[in-house]
């Protein structure tokens, strides 16, 4: 689906919200060494959401992974889709279908 | 073709496609907050036709996220072709200037990295539309020009070549000589908002008449009702 970028070296980030990045989840997160996302509404196709670049200020999380995001991101977000993205795993919680990648580093600044 | 304002979120995945150098405020008026998995975000859904479903999105954590709004398409629409297609029609049908696209599908990204096209300024063209939506925003559908000054570095990133400096007129930078001309020049020209009938003169500002939110409605700036087109004389 077109031009896209070499593997990016630089970290990733997601930003606290009430409910998919919470205090509870980036501990989880920080201790299982794994990125989790569940499918959009309506979809059936789990994927982990980010933003690229470190994250510069308030609360969040920032990480890196060797596993390459999925070709139609943008310059503004990095996708990781459960079967469409090489090397992204399944897990499943609650019923829930949840796509996951390995960070190979992570800084959790909401403690 | 009319852009149609959707009043609930998609029900299924999108996909990022196309980064306007555009604020969402600068595209529609209605506005709603959501959140999925990535973050929260403020977007509007549209439709043109009964075949293109889009969807307009600013995520907090957006590079640019003050002057940039994410255009997305539904999952399924895959094909390279029909992307670029789709993308060409919802940027001419939102009268957005091909210019304001700062990336779209099929050019190479760099994540974190996003710049605006060198060539993008308020062009007059342009002008005619935005003082017409901002008039549109203001109690009465009435602004004077003093407003209009106010009001457009507010919903347009004003460029660098914007800010220069006008060579004729010292005090005045060149976006507020195109202002100027929009507003007082060029009332004859037959693609002038008053040639077109939709806006009219009024002491020292114009007035959206019933056809200018007529056009407005068409480009999904606005999501009024028939009984709600009333011009207030």
């Amino acid at each position: 689906m077109g031009a896209v970028s070499e593997v990016p070296i630089e970290p990733f980030h997601r930003v606290e919200n009430p409910t998919t990045q919470t205090d509870q989840i980036a501990k989880l997160q920080e201790s299982s060494r794994e990125i989790w996302g569940q499918p959009a509404r309506g979809s059936d196709q789990p994927s982990v959401k980010a933003y690229p670049g470190p994250l510069v200020s308030g609360r969040g999380v920032q990480f890196t992974t060797e596993i390459v995001p999925q070709p139609f991101g943008a310059p503004n977000e990095a996708r990781w889709y459960w079967n469409w993205t090489p090397n992204v795993e399944l897990r499943q919680k609650d019923g829930k279908d949840f796509a996951c990648i390995g960070v190979t580093s992570f800084i959790n600044c909401q403690p | 073709m009319t852009v149609r304002v959707l009043r609930y979120d998609p029900e299924n995945e999108v996909i990022p496609h196309a980064i306007i150098w555009r604020s969402l405020r600068y595209c529609t008026l209605v506005i709603r907050e959501g959140q999925d998995d990535l973050d929260k975000y403020s977007g509007a859904s549209f439709v043109i036709g009964n075949d293109i479903r889009f969807d307009l999105r600013v995520y907090r954590g957006h590079i640019h996220s003050e002057v940039t709004v994410t255009l997305y398409l539904p999952e399924e629409v895959r094909d390279e072709q029909q992307i670029a297609q789709t993308i060409s029609t919802i940027i001419r049908e939102m009268a957005i200037p091909v210019s304001a696209v700062a990336w779209r599908r099929g050019l190479k990204f760099h994540y974190g990295k996003l710049e605006r096209a060198p060539d993008d300024r308020l062009r007059e063209s342009e002008a005619r539309i935005l003082i017409l939506k901002i008039a549109a925003s203001q109690p009465g559908r009435a602004a004077s020009s003093d407003k209009l000054r106010q009001e457009i570095p507010k919903i347009f990133d004003l460029s660098p070549v914007d800010k220069k400096m006008s060579p004729s007129r010292k005090r005045e930078m060149l976006w507020q000589i195109v202002v100027r001309n929009t507003m007082s020049s060029h009332t004859t020209g037959t693609r002038t908002i008053f040639a077109q009938g939709w806006a009219r003169k009024i002491p020292n500002g114009l007035k959206v008449t019933k056809s200018g939110l007529d056009y407005l409605n068409s480009i999904g700036f606005l999501d009024l009702s028939k009984s709600d087109l009333t011009e207030a004389e």
